[in-house]
């Protein structure tokens, strides 16, 4: 695929997939690589960023015989995330009005 | 190779870095590696190899562990109008501890070695520059202030004998008091400058290394 994930972007996939509940880096980093291609390593310095800047917190939870350490969003990361969503739907529009609308300016 | 001997060689390498930052990372990838086996995605070696080598790994951690700390000073240094609570709180290295970093981000990327000096170089010009005009004003204002002081209290002790003289020195020691005040202001100034210029500095110089980075 030609297009990539701008950090912003990126910053809100892992956002929502966090929102999701029950989110660990390793889910987290599969999820965003189903959709484009990243590093394994790519959500490590973006989880560590976003948990600094106060969108989200962690919690270690004892599985099987070792602690995991989830990641929860606080209330500015979801405020962030309901921004992100909304910038993303009016941007996805104006591309889709672009690349599908055809000639509308008759 | 065994996890834990990967995350030895990962240790070994971030070995520079805050130890905060080094065992948030190795924390992170123990996690990771573990997890990844649990969600089938191969043994050991498989899942280690899938995420590099320990020096490549750690030189994107400590180029972005560069970037975050040039950013996070940044955020404090505006804040600090409003509110000085956050300051702590956001601002997690000190000047000095940036500028270490900023220079383990040089060496641990993939440019050439005179590149690497030439950056450290270019980083540290500016900052000796401007430490040594720091320094001479401040040794300007150790001078100053005490000989004003003295202009003061010569002028207070003849004040009854020889008033006219007495309010010339005075005024001469108000005069050089008030001139040091200005040059604490400057000096305050100054640094405030200096230190968003070499932010800027760092940031530019880390945006060439880790676009090095992601190219090879």
């Amino acid at each position: 695929m030609v297009y990539q994930l701008g950090s912003g972007l990126l910053d809100a996939c892992v956002l929502s997939g966090v929102s999701h509940g029950d989110a660990y880096g390793y889910t987290l980093t599969q999820q965003v690589r189903n959709v484009v291609d990243i590093s394994e390593s790519t959500l490590y310095p973006v989880l560590r960023r976003l948990q600094k800047d106060g969108y989200l917190t962690t919690y270690d939870e004892a599985i099987a015989g070792r602690n995991r350490r989830y990641y929860r969003l606080t209330d500015s990361g979801k405020v962030k995330l309901d921004e992100a969503v909304r910038d993303w739907e009016s941007f996805s529009s104006s591309v889709d009005a672009l690349l599908m609308g055809g000639n509308n300016n008759e | 190779m065994s996890k834990e001997l990967y995350l030895k060689e990962l240790e070994r390498c971030l070995r520079h870095l805050p130890a905060e930052d080094r065992q948030a990372a190795i924390d992170y990838y123990r996690d990771y590696i573990d997890d990844a086996i649990a969600n089938g995605d191969g043994d050991e070696s498989e899942v280690i190899a899938k995420l590099g080598s320990a020096e490549e790994l750690s030189a994107g951690i400590i180029t972005d562990v560069a970037i975050s700390s040039l950013s996070s000073e940044e955020s404090s240094s505006t804040q600090d109008d409003t509110g000085r609570t956050d300051k702590k709180v956001k601002s997690k290295h000190n000047a000095a501890t940036t500028i270490w970093i900023v220079i383990l981000a040089i060496f641990a990327s993939p440019v050439a070695l005179p590149v690497a000096i030439t950056l450290l170089v270019l980083m540290m010009v500016p900052i000796i520059v401007v430490a040594s005009v720091l320094f001479a004003f401040f040794v300007c204002m150790i001078s100053i202030i005490p000989s004003s002081l003295v202009l003061l209290l010569s002028g207070i002790s003849i004040l009854s004998s020889q008033t006219g003289n007495a309010i010339v020195l005075i005024g001469n020691g108000l005069t050089s008091l008030g001139l040091s005040g200005f040059i604490m202001l400057f000096i305050v100034w100054l640094a405030r400058a200096v230190a968003r210029a070499f932010k800027a500095i760092g940031r530019w110089i880390v945006g060439i290394v880790s676009k090095k980075r992601e190219k090879v």
